[in-house]
């Protein structure tokens, strides 16, 4: 298996990588389409080391691929409103529960509790934005607002 | 033995040295007449015929009787290898359009040729989500194209894009959902690749450990 790597950026920006199966490169280049841009052939190790991220990958030019942090915090955002959607859905139903039963202290505090949900992702913004490596944000883990119910 | 003696000698008669020097000529200059049609079985004693022509076997209407031994039966060649008698294959090799065209009964398959039969995968890979490849047939490269999608670049092109039937899965899972392999139409099915997208039940694009990919058709 080869270790060689040929990289390009695709007109909608995202970047790609052939993975030849054999060290033929004249092979190899049959796989890079006419629109490819910044054509790069680099090796495995010049790669992001784990594809998280993924879709983050850009170029710089002719060179290997970075993550890109902007994009990668985007992502991440991402993935932070996917974990909220099941603690609303909860705190929805709980709310209508408490606000049946008639417990208006609990009901309040679950309304703070909700808010705080759909405020989230604004807060964990501006701590995205501290975060400095790929890394970093992988191993970022949210302040999820303490459940009342 | 086809060789007749030149002289029918009898009692008294005077041997010349021109009688004698015919009956000498009449054998060496007649050899082959000296043994054949044999009169009985020839032994090679064990030593090889060599730089025969062509050897004409006579229809014996039976087939071979032992161990070893060849014999024409009408119009099959017998061979006898201990545990039966068994008509040899003979006859031309498929040319790639009759294998491609799996319509011929009486032609036979060499092992280069069969990649041309219609049954037969034209190209199968298993690789990894970057792209690295396991075991292959007829793949150049892999090209990861992001989460959840790769384009497989043949090495020897199919006949046409329309020719081409591909099927995807992934094998192990990555994710919290088992993703689902196929086709990606939008992506492009050429003659010379194929793109695939692998999704989660959500349809969102997702990675998968292990993705094979497989690809029938007509081949160049």
């Amino acid at each position: 298996m080869s270790t060689v790597r040929i990289v390009y950026t695709r007109p909608d920006g995202h970047g790609s990588v052939i993975c030849p199966v054999i060290d033929d490169m004249d092979r190899a280049r049959q796989a890079i389409p006419p629109d490819a841009t910044n054509v790069h052939v680099c090796t495995v190790t010049d790669l992001p080391p784990t594809r998280r991220f993924r879709n983050a990958w850009r170029q710089a030019g002719a060179a290997p691929p970075h993550v890109d942090l902007p994009l990668a915090r985007q992502r991440r955002l991402e993935e932070i409103r996917e974990e909220r959607a099941p603690r609303l859905l909860k705190a929805d139903n709980d709310l209508k529960i408490t606000e049946d039963r008639g417990d208006a202290a609990l009901a309040a505090r679950l309304r703070a509790h909700r808010q705080r949900l759909r405020d989230l992702p604004q807060t964990e913004q501006a701590r995205l934005e501290a975060l400095a490596t790929p890394e970093d944000l992988d191993r970022y883990i949210p302040a999820w607002p303490e459940d009342p119910a | 033995v086809a060789l007749s003696r030149v002289t029918t000698w009898a009692a008294n008669d005077v041997l010349t040295a021109a009688a004698l020097n015919a009956e000498f000529d009449n054998i060496l200059n007649n050899a082959a007449s000296f043994f054949s049609p044999l009169t009985g079985s020839l032994s090679f004693g064990g030593f090889d015929a060599t730089s025969v022509d062509e050897i004409h076997l006579s229809d014996a209407s039976a087939s071979a009787s032992a161990i070893g031994r060849l014999r024409r039966n009408a119009t099959n060649l017998t061979w006898h290898d201990g545990t039966g008698v068994y008509n040899l294959v003979y006859g031309d090799t498929a040319s790639t359009t009759q294998m491609a065209a799996d319509a011929s009964a009486t032609v036979y398959v060499t092992a280069s040729r069969t990649r041309y039969y219609p049954g037969v995968a034209k190209v199968w890979v298993r690789f990894a989500s970057d792209g690295t490849v396991g075991s292959h047939y007829n793949v150049t490269s892999i090209t990861d194209s992001g989460v959840g999608s790769w384009t497989v670049t043949v090495a020897t092109d199919f006949s046409a894009a329309v020719d081409t039937a591909y099927f995807v899965s992934a094998r192990g899972n990555s994710g919290p959902v088992a993703p689902h392999g196929f086709v990606d139409n939008a992506g492009g099915i050429a003659a010379g690749n194929g793109t695939f997208l692998m999704v989660n039940a959500q349809g969102v694009l997702q990675d998968a450990d292990t993705i094979q990919v497989l690809g029938f058709g007509a081949s160049t």
